[in-house]
């Protein structure tokens, strides 16, 4: 009969899917001393001058090395490549004592001349390199190449390096900066191999369809540093696979492999961390930090806050151009709340705009609360009449670590003003392709909700960015700030510095050319048996003393 | 008036009517179809007396229902619980109706129009102009309907009005060539042969004969394209294209952002796609019922 | 019969041209670019400019329509901007995992639905009848996504009994020579790596073939009701043969080809279905490429990727007509 047929199909279907799941719920361990770890993306590319995305600079840090470099969870500068570090001729020369004894993974020593190698390597890019999606962070830092192919690019910052023996670099710049030594943490600015660059052909590049293409094999499959850890295999789009480098100068790594996977959606990765698929994962979802608390297997890693978001007050549109207005606003946001009740427990209220740790921040900045009433007066002081129309800008379609949900910040901070006297009008706009442009060109209303998260330990990074000089973001000017900042950027002498960012932020919260309102804390998740598990403040993870427990 | 008018006015009067409560009879026999038109009178109930039904408003956002942050469930304030935003996840749910059945509307009513016109002329004429439309036709079919949809909406931007319009041009080749294959088939069919021998003009025939034969398969084509139009929003909702205004609420939506909050808070999951599930197997019911009831294979041999 | 496919072929060219310039217009009409996707806050207005520049649009239009199909042709479907490789090379490892998901799914469908539709026609107007139509109504009616979830949430993350992300063990080092790891598996003789791959594509291959698997169900039980009444049939029961027989040799066979006329359709659901169900089981194929593309504005991703999938499309159509008119005589003279 065709029934006994059909049921013999089905017994064998089900008999399959049971075998099939029997083998699975055996164990999920992993074999000795071998972590995995789930990002967001793939890397792009594994020659960490070329990039500029997390993905890949997390990929590179475990194995290239820079001269210096911030202590792994901190924000303070430490030697790394290099032990000293001296300016001279008023900040314009860097003279560089090299660490002894170095090698990269492919025998190459690391001495002065590959340092120089390096530094001239980025100097003299042509053509496709000088694209700004490639080199994007030397050209922040550096400006322009020695042969400068459009217009577009800055003279370029640096001059040259000599090699003085074997362990002493010596970089002249054309002129004096104090965020050059800062800028050098940046990945984009470690030590590569020389001979491996060559051979694999790291400079071979070319432009299609508008983006920048690495040709060589070099950043694919050759990746050469100093790090704890060397390259295994990079299956693109599946798996990245590192081993321990037996010969590093430091502390060696605890783990025999690391394996850096992409898993793209938020529940998927946390999923993948309670059923063991994965060790560790970065970008917990705030929401999801309760979870991973209340498993008693999985511990949440915090990253020290490193971001700030903010509301812009765009000054060339009046009246904000008014102090005692932009004041009135600062008064009628609710930054309290939004903070303890959008953020599950992971942010704090930011007064200024440096998060705490970095130096220049200050307690003495003049801080706003929550008051209606004041929020009024000011308005009325300011001789307008109430309620004072405003144009305010959200971005849809997003999550950011210092806005996780900017729609809730968005209605509760509306709610607040229209309580404070002003009248709101709503916009949105969705992230992609354009809400950034628009606030950076000062096309998004009167405020708009934005944030940033910080690249390196340096105070320039944030206020420097945001306020050194005019910007169509905030149409705001203020002379003494504006100078104070320059020459904040300029000054070499640290305790200088500090006093003068100090200073900075204490005048910013005067004039409030854009209102901070917190620093969040960005989470990562991992098995209670992951030791050792760092993540920087920059965005980084170190998995240099990590290791997994019970194998 | 000579014998053979008369038989052809006959024919005329007796084929529609005739059509109609046969299929009539056999749907309500239909114990599924029955279902379906159930599950849609909910859906088109809470859609007319939503400011009724709820008793929040679906985009008043209500913090005290948060804790910590995080939505608490179903309570006696609010039946099912607020959301992430602390909206009223009963009130979302009953408003949602009214965009899922605006879109499905919409969008076969898109692709309907657009199709007749264009299958008619294609089939009815004939000829060079038949191939260019059903060439243009085949050149839309050749990508993959929901590919096409977010290929335009990335194209006019995410928004409802996109959406819907993105989602009824996906259905007009479908609509086209069903109904210039209808049309061709009945064009040549011997009731149509013969009342052309007898003498009934061309138009009456397009009227009185053709159409209502070819109208029964676009009948049931279009409830299925509701279905498929619900389900397809919905998933351009999960890929983040659907609304540019995040407090509609619309249920493929909701159902992405809980998505995010799956581990949680899964019941937010649960509400919106059993919501999406009724809807659109209401629909696909009522199309299949249709279809039994409309099929002329099946006449005769109830 | 060459005359046949030789004209269908023919016809095709025309549908692929109008296709790339569909793609193209559509390219080329986009609003903004991938200049936020790429640099996110970082962007400045003169970086954005200079972005822009760089994509070539001083150019006539019908000048970079022709670069565009001379590349084509070259088989240079562009650069991903996310990633910096070319398209090629991502389909080269995507499309094969795309494939081997959809035949697993074709396959469920199949083995499930013919022999399901097949006792519902059998049992007309019976329960078992309309609990199967019920149920494959089900099938087709619940978003892909959403079946996606619950089979995950149920089976990976609280039974735990098969893996939640992936194609393979991460931990294994396997070689990979056809990007098939079902077909690599055989060739290697590697069992483990066998059921390793079978697992990973067990979940999303459910939810994907639930909507082939509801369709072809219906299908065939259409098919069946229409094929039992048929003359040859009762002559056959009437001349006395076994029921079991009439059913193998005559119904089972007929019924079966309307199924290969819904091939084509099937292959654009599951393409459609594949990006919604590969993201949620971060399974690395076409789909979740393409949903990355989305959300990235990779537009270069998208133009490549929808042209590639258009033309798999168009040729899969193309050999489904030709086997079916392989089969049933009567179209090649249409």
């Amino acid at each position: 009969m065709r029934g006994k047929g059909l049921h013999l199909l089905i017994g064998v279907l089900v008999a399959a899917v049971l075998a099939a799941t029997a083998t699975a719920a055996v164990k999920k361990t992993h074999a000795g001393g071998t972590l995995v770890f789930a990002g967001a993306a793939d890397p792009t590319l594994l020659d960490p001058a070329l990039v500029s995305d997390g993905e890949s600079f997390r990929a590179t840090e475990q194995m290239f090395e820079t001269l210096v470099k911030l202590k792994p969870g901190t924000l303070k500068l430490v030697p790394d490549l290099a032990t000293k570090w001296t300016p001279s001729n008023g900040g314009k020369t860097w003279t560089f004592t090299l660490r002894q004894g170095v090698k990269f993974t492919d025998g190459t020593a690391f001495n002065a001349k590959a340092v120089c190698a390096n530094f001239n390597r980025w100097y003299n890019w042509t053509g496709p390199f000088q694209d700004a999606g490639a080199t994007y962070y030397y050209q922040a830092a550096f400006g322009g190449f020695k042969n400068n192919g459009s217009s577009t690019l800055s003279p370029p910052l640096y001059k040259s390096c000599a090699a003085k023996g074997n362990s002493t670099a010596v970089v002249n710049l054309n002129h004096a900066t104090g965020t050059f030594i800062n800028w050098l943490v940046l990945q984009a600015f470690a030590m590569q191999s020389p001979t491996a660059m060559n051979k694999y052909g790291a400079d071979q590049g070319s432009i299609s369809n508008g983006a920048f293409k690495a040709t060589g094999s070099y950043g694919f499959s050759h990746p050469t540093g100093t790090g704890p850890y060397k390259f295994v295999s990079w299956t693109i789009g599946q798996k990245l696979e590192l081993a321990k480098n037996p010969s590093y100068w430091g502390p060696k790594a605890k783990l025999d492999r690391l394996i850096i996977r992409p898993i793209s959606a938020n529940t998927a990765r946390l999923q993948a961390l309670q059923t063991g698929d994965v060790n560790a994962y970065d970008l917990a979802a705030p929401q999801d930090v309760p979870t991973i608390t209340g498993n008693s297997n999985l511990k949440v890693v915090k990253r020290p806050a490193f971001n700030v978001a903010y509301v812009t007050i765009n000054s060339a549109h009046a009246p904000f151009n008014n102090k005692l207005v932009r004041q009135a606003v600062a008064y009628g946001l609710d930054r309290q709340s939004v903070v303890k009740n959008f953020y599950y427990g992971t942010g704090k209220v930011a007064d200024q705009f440096l998060p705490p740790g970095l130096f220049g921040w200050t307690n003495k900045v003049t801080k706003y609360t929550y008051d209606p009433e004041k929020a009024k007066a000011l308005l009325k002081q300011a001789g307008l009449s109430l309620p004072v129309p405003v144009e305010f800008w959200y971005p849809t379609g997003v999550s950011r670590p210092y806005m996780p949900d900017p729609q809730r910040n968005f209605q509760a901070f509306a709610a607040s003003l229209e309580n404070s006297g002003f009248k709101v009008t709503v916009k949105s706009a969705p992230w992609r392709p354009d809400y950034v442009s628009k606030v950076n060109a000062g096309t998004a209303g009167d405020l708009n909700l934005i944030g940033w998260t910080g690249d390196f330990g340096d105070p320039d990074n944030f206020v420097g960015t945001f306020f050194k000089t005019f910007s169509p973001q905030f149409g705001w000017k203020n002379n003494q700030i504006q100078t104070l900042l320059q020459k904040a950027a300029d000054e070499t002498n640290l305790k200088k510095r500090t006093a003068m960012y100090q200073k900075a932020s204490i005048l910013l919260s005067k004039s409030v050319p854009a209102v901070p309102y917190v620093n969040a804390t960005p989470a990562l998740g991992a098995q209670k048996k992951v030791a050792d598990l760092v993540a920087t403040p920059t965005g980084g993870v170190w998995f240099g003393n990590t290791s997994v427990g019970g194998q | 008036m000579s014998i053979a008018q008369l038989e052809a006015a006959e024919i005329a009067f007796e084929q529609p009517t005739g059509l109609w409560r046969d299929a009539m009879h056999r749907f309500v026999r239909n114990p599924g179809a029955m279902v379906g038109v159930f599950f849609i009178s909910a859906i088109v109930f809470c859609a007319i007396f939503a400011p009724w039904l709820a008793q929040h408003a679906p985009d008043q956002p209500d913090y005290s229902a948060l804790h910590n942050g995080f939505p608490t469930g179903p309570s006696a304030k609010h039946w099912f619980g607020v959301d992430t935003n602390a909206y009223d996840e009963f009130a979302r749910i009953v408003y949602g109706a009214r965009i899922s059945l605006l879109v499905g509307v919409v969008t076969v009513a898109i692709g309907l129009s657009a199709g007749l016109v264009l299958g008619s002329i294609a089939g009815f004429v004939g000829g060079t102009i038949d191939a260019v439309i059903m060439r243009c036709m085949d050149i839309m079919l050749a990508i993959p309907g929901f590919l096409f949809a977010i290929g335009l909406v990335a194209l006019l931007g995410p928004g409802l009005r996109n959406v819907m319009l993105a989602v009824g041009i996906v259905q007009v080749p479908i609509f086209a060539r069903l109904l210039r294959g209808s049309i061709l088939a009945q064009r040549e069919s011997d009731y149509v042969l013969a009342a052309r021998a007898v003498g009934v003009r061309s138009p009456s025939i397009l009227v009185a004969h053709v159409v209502p034969n070819a109208i029964s398969p676009v009948i049931v084509q279009a409830t299925l394209s509701m279905a498929t139009a619900i389900i397809d929003v919905a998933g351009l909702g999960f890929l983040g294209l659907a609304l540019a205004n995040p407090a509609t609420a619309e249920w493929g939506s909701m159902l992405t952002r809980a998505n995010d909050y799956l581990v949680s808070t899964p019941f937010l999951a649960i509400i919106p796609g059993l919501a999406i599930l009724i809807s659109v197997l209401g629909f696909n019911l009522i199309g299949d019922g249709l279809r039994e009831a409309l099929d002329p294979k099946l006449r005769g041999r109830v | 019969m060459l005359r046949f496919v030789v004209r269908r072929l023919f016809a095709l060219i025309p549908i692929l041209f109008g296709v790339s310039l569909l793609v193209f217009f559509w390219v080329h009409n986009l609003p903004g670019g991938p200049t936020d996707a790429l640099l996110g806050e970082r962007s400045t207005p003169a970086l954005v400019k200079q972005y822009k520049e760089q994509f070539g649009l001083n150019q006539p239009l019908p000048i970079q329509y022709v670069k565009y199909v001379r590349s084509l042709l070259e088989g240079d479907l562009g650069t991903s901007i996310a990633t910096r490789r070319s398209v090629t090379t991502e389909i080269r490892t995507r499309f094969p995992a795309t494939i081997e998901l959809a035949l697993m799914a074709m396959i469920f469908a199949t083995a499930v639905g013919i022999p399901l539709g097949f006792v519902a026609a059998k049992r007309h107007g019976g329960v078992s009848d309309h609990a199967t139509l019920f149920l494959s109504l089900l099938g087709v009616s619940i978003p892909v996504f959403f079946l996606a979830i619950i089979l995950k949430y149920v089976f990976a993350v609280r039974l735990g009994w098969l893996p939640t992300v992936g194609r393979e063990d991460i931990l294994a080092t396997r070689q990979h020579p056809t990007n098939f790891y079902f077909l690599d598996a055989i060739i290697e003789r590697d069992p483990t790596a066998w059921w390793d791959s079978f697992k990973h594509l067990l979940l999303p291959a459910i939810a994907l073939g639930s909507i082939p698997l509801a369709i072809i169900t219906r299908i065939t039980r259409a098919s069946v009701l229409d094929v039992q009444n048929e003359d040859y049939v009762r002559t056959a029961r009437a001349k006395g043969l076994p029921p079991r027989e009439v059913d193998r040799r005559h119904v089972l066979r007929n019924a079966l080809l309307p199924i290969t006329t819904v091939l084509g359709l099937q292959v654009g659901l599951l393409l459609s279905g594949a990006v919604l169900t590969e993201t949620v089981f971060a399974y690395p194929g076409m789909g979740s490429w393409l949903a990355d593309g989305i959300g990235n504005r990779d537009y270069p991703v998208l133009e490549g990727g929808i042209m590639f999938l258009a033309i798999v499309f168009v040729l899969v159509n193309l050999i489904v007509d030709i086997s079916y008119a392989v089969i049933n005589p009567r179209i090649r003279y249409s």
